[in-house]
């Protein structure tokens, strides 16, 4: 299994989930951070608060 | 964020009743993010207010109170709103701690003091919100720890 396609969760202080391979937590918690709480997230930000799902 | 409902005041927002946080960035100004925010998620609100403001997780708070028209949010989750002593301490200094309930009373007294200061909040409030409002000591903008 390539490491792009392990399955992470990121969770929002809001309480907010978002599970998915690399791209796909980074794509929804952008968006979550967006549209929720005003936020600029980079995909290192992101990441880092990733953890296994 | 504020709701009226049959059985009284609630605090509710797209998270529920939990604050909601939002970033304000250096180019922006606080009320158009509040107010854009909240109306992406659930419409234009009747009012948006700045009521206090904070020092904390590194960075200035500041509170606001947003409240939604009688058909607007009514499928989120919220919690009857209580009443609550102030913080409070010297003339000059912030009180030590403050709980999620006092920087909610606080606003409500802000709002009581717009009301009955401020012809357009008084116009955009529907007769129930000036009836709860009545019973709340008039207070302004106001520095909480």
């Amino acid at each position: 299994m390539k490491e792009t396609e392990r399955r992470l969760v990121v969770r929002c202080e809001c309480g907010y989930e978002a599970k998915g391979d690399e791209d796909e937590v980074v794509a929804l918690i952008s968006k979550h951070a967006t549209e929720m709480h005003n936020m600029r997230a980079t995909r290192e930000q992101v990441l880092s608060r990733a953890e296994p799902a | 964020m504020l709701r009226m409902t049959e059985h009284g005041p609630e605090l509710t927002g797209p998270d529920g009743p939990i604050a909601w946080y939002l970033e304000v960035n250096e180019d922006e100004d606080p009320m158009e993010v509040v107010n854009r925010i909240a109306s992406l998620q659930l419409g234009p609100p009747l009012l948006v207010h700045s009521t206090s403001w904070r020092r904390a997780r590194h960075a200035v708070i500041l509170s606001f109170v947003v409240v939604l028209a009688d058909d607007q949010g009514r499928d989120l989750g919220g919690v009857p709103i209580g009443r609550a002593e102030l913080a409070r301490n010297s003339a000059t200094a912030a009180a030590a701690a403050i709980a999620s309930s006092q920087v909610v009373e606080h606003g409500l007294r802000h709002l009581a003091w717009l009301a009955k200061e401020d012809e357009v909040v008084r116009g955009v409030l529907s007769p129930a919100w000036r009836e709860l409002l009545a019973e709340y000591v008039p207070e302004p903008f106001r520095h909480l720890p």
